[in-house]
């Protein structure tokens, strides 16, 4: 029930995202200076901001890069995970003791000062950001990985494809990868409204996609903050836009986890 | 025990040394965008070769490799380019209303999140579960950054209050400090109560389905030991453990957007301050010493857990 509402909330963010020029009513980074702070009507859904940009525009733009970025981000790090993963639990022994201290090491971080550290190092660009969050959301999905790995490493099947005489990258690849599809398809799903929240918060902190760029959590910062006392709808907008996608990212994914495979539940989130 | 203690510690201490060494790296690996940024934008030198040379970039790796655990054995952390004045003392200065918002954030989110999902648990599929999880679920999605600015900005328009944002410290005047922190230590925990009522739900329906649940209600136990003394007495070791090592986590995340938000000068503000101004000394120290804290939590965490479940420490 809560899982087809959140499918169908996502599906309108979705849908929102792509056509973007379609949904918005106004360019999102071209500003009127007459209709500046002007509160929530019919020509400005959400109103529009202290440089008399429309908010609604700004915030159906915002989730191109918003949910376009945490997409990418999931994928990215399902892929790092899966060689982290596949690697350190086939070969076991001084390699697995070698990738998990180093993961260890890399889990001892809190993610958001690692994440800020990195980001006022490489640049805040899209890529980056991607980059580098993709390699922190890898870290913890890696070791849930691996031990489904060490699981599928001790099967029949790996034992006889090594009798036949396949080698190492043969089974990782055919055998073993094969069979933890699911299980990162699930993790990495369940990942996305964690994601999309700390894309935001690191927009809001500054480190994010820089401005103009309409951007959910960047659009909460900033010179806005200076007219949200006055403006509530400079506040109320992006924030909530934020909230009812990771809540219907999280109903969605997390019942199509709970279907798939109810062993799982509350794995999720980081 | 004790061997299992030894055991924990070596680890920690291995992870330790990877932390220091990843920390180390980060000037050497720096790209030269950020270098020649460190130069222009905030003069911390007349150009990049002089910044390298300040920095000790120059010295042979090894030697800056012992330099840098000298200087931490030391317990010093070097000093920062903006100010020239030394980290530690920065750290010490800063340190304390992150580590009281932190345990604030944590009480409040534990004494919200875990009664609830102990009844949520117990009253399994009434209005109250759905309701406590419908809560959990929805605060879970809320991000404490906007949570908080709804929070600044409603209280203002609707009562034409706001809370003040000029900080007080702890020794200039105990209560005033605390009346600072109590409205973002309450949204911060109330933003972590969420994930705390999820894990005690799980962790106790778990418990619950048990054979010695049953065992228990069959020989006529009332319902209230049966629930303190078998039930949540062997929820509690994963319990503690789970929600040490996330909460520890969220507790930091929370105090960096808390602390902005509501103008602490702490260790969160610290670190969004030496990020923006390229203070990377300032941001490897910052790095090392949260990780180390964290590691500390976990070690913690480790030896309660081996204590409280002994089939732990057996292995």
């Amino acid at each position: 029930m809560t899982g087809k509402v959140g499918g169908i909330v996502l599906l309108i963010f979705t849908l929102s995202a792509i056509f973007a020029p379609v949904f918005a009513t106004h360019d999102p980074n071209v500003g009127d200076t007459l209709e500046r702070l002007q509160s929530p009507s019919t020509s400005n859904f959400f109103g529009t901001d202290q440089l008399g940009r429309d908010i609604y525009s700004r915030v159906v733009y915002g989730g191109r890069y918003t949910l376009g970025a945490s997409l990418a981000v999931v994928s990215l790090s399902a892929a790092i995970a899966v060689v982290v993963a596949v690697v350190s639990g086939y070969f076991g022994g001084k390699v697995d003791l070698v990738i998990q201290r180093l993961v260890d090491a890399w889990l001892a971080f809190p993610a958001l000062i690692l994440l800020i550290a990195l980001i006022s190092l490489v640049g805040p660009s899209m890529t980056n950001i991607i980059i580098v969050l993709s390699i922190a959301v890898a870290a913890p999905m890696s070791r849930i990985l691996r031990s489904s790995v060490m699981v599928v490493r001790e099967a029949a099947y790996i034992e006889s494809a090594r009798v036949v005489g396949a080698g190492s990258v043969r089974i990782m690849l055919l055998h073993v990868f094969p069979q933890i599809i699911p299980l990162v398809l699930i993790l990495a799903s369940v990942q996305l409204g964690a994601v999309v929240l700390v894309l935001a918060a690191l927009g809001f902190l500054g480190f994010g996609i820089p401005p103009p760029t309409p951007e959910w959590g960047s659009m909460l910062s900033g010179r806005a903050r200076d007219f949200m006392y006055s403006a509530w709808w400079l506040a109320m907008f992006p924030g909530l836009a934020i909230t009812i996608s990771v809540l219907s990212l999280n109903l969605f994914f997390d019942s199509v986890r709970d279907v798939i495979d109810p062993r799982l539940r509350n794995t999720g989130s980081m | 025990m004790t061997s299992y203690i030894v055991q924990r510690l070596a680890l920690a201490a291995l992870t330790l040394a990877i932390v220091c060494l990843l920390t180390f790296s980060v000037l050497r690996v720096m790209p030269g965008s950020a270098a020649e940024l460190m130069v222009t934008d905030q003069g911390y030198a007349d150009d990049v070769e002089q910044l390298r040379e300040k920095l000790g970039l120059n010295d042979p790796l090894y030697k800056q490799w012992w330099d840098w655990i000298a200087q931490i054995g030391s317990g010093s952390l070097g000093e920062s380019l903006y100010t020239g004045e030394s980290i530690s003392a920065e750290l010490t200065r800063r340190l304390p209303p992150t580590l009281l918002l932190g345990a604030l954030i944590i009480a409040v989110g534990w004494v919200i999140g875990v009664p609830l999902g102990i009844v949520a648990a117990v009253k399994q599929g009434t209005v109250l579960d759905q309701l406590s999880r419908t809560l959990a679920v929805l605060f879970l999605a809320v991000p404490t950054f906007w949570l908080a600015t709804m929070f600044l900005v409603f209280s203002s328009i609707w009562f034409g209050w706001a809370p003040s944002l000029r900080f007080v410290s702890l020794t200039d005047d105990p209560i005033a400090h605390l009346e600072f922190l109590f409205w973002p230590a309450l949204i911060g925990g109330l933003a972590a109560s969420a994930s705390v009522v999820r894990i005690t739900r799980t962790l106790m329906l778990e418990v619950l389905r048990q054979d010695y649940i049953r065992t228990a209600q069959a020989k006529g136990l009332a319902p209230r030991p049966v629930l303190f003394r078998h039930g949540l007495s062997n929820a509690s070791p994963p319990l503690v453990t789970i929600l040490g090592l996330q909460v520890s986590m969220q507790v930091i995340t929370g105090a960096v957007i808390l602390e902005q938000i509501f103008s602490i000068p702490g260790m969160g503000r610290y670190i969004l301050e030496a990020a923006a101004r390229r203070d990377y000394p300032v941001v490897q120290a910052i790095l090392l010493f949260t990780a180390s804290l964290i590691l500390v939590t976990n070690l913690i965490v480790d030896v309660l857990y081996g204590y409280l479940d002994p089939r732990v420490r057996v292995r």
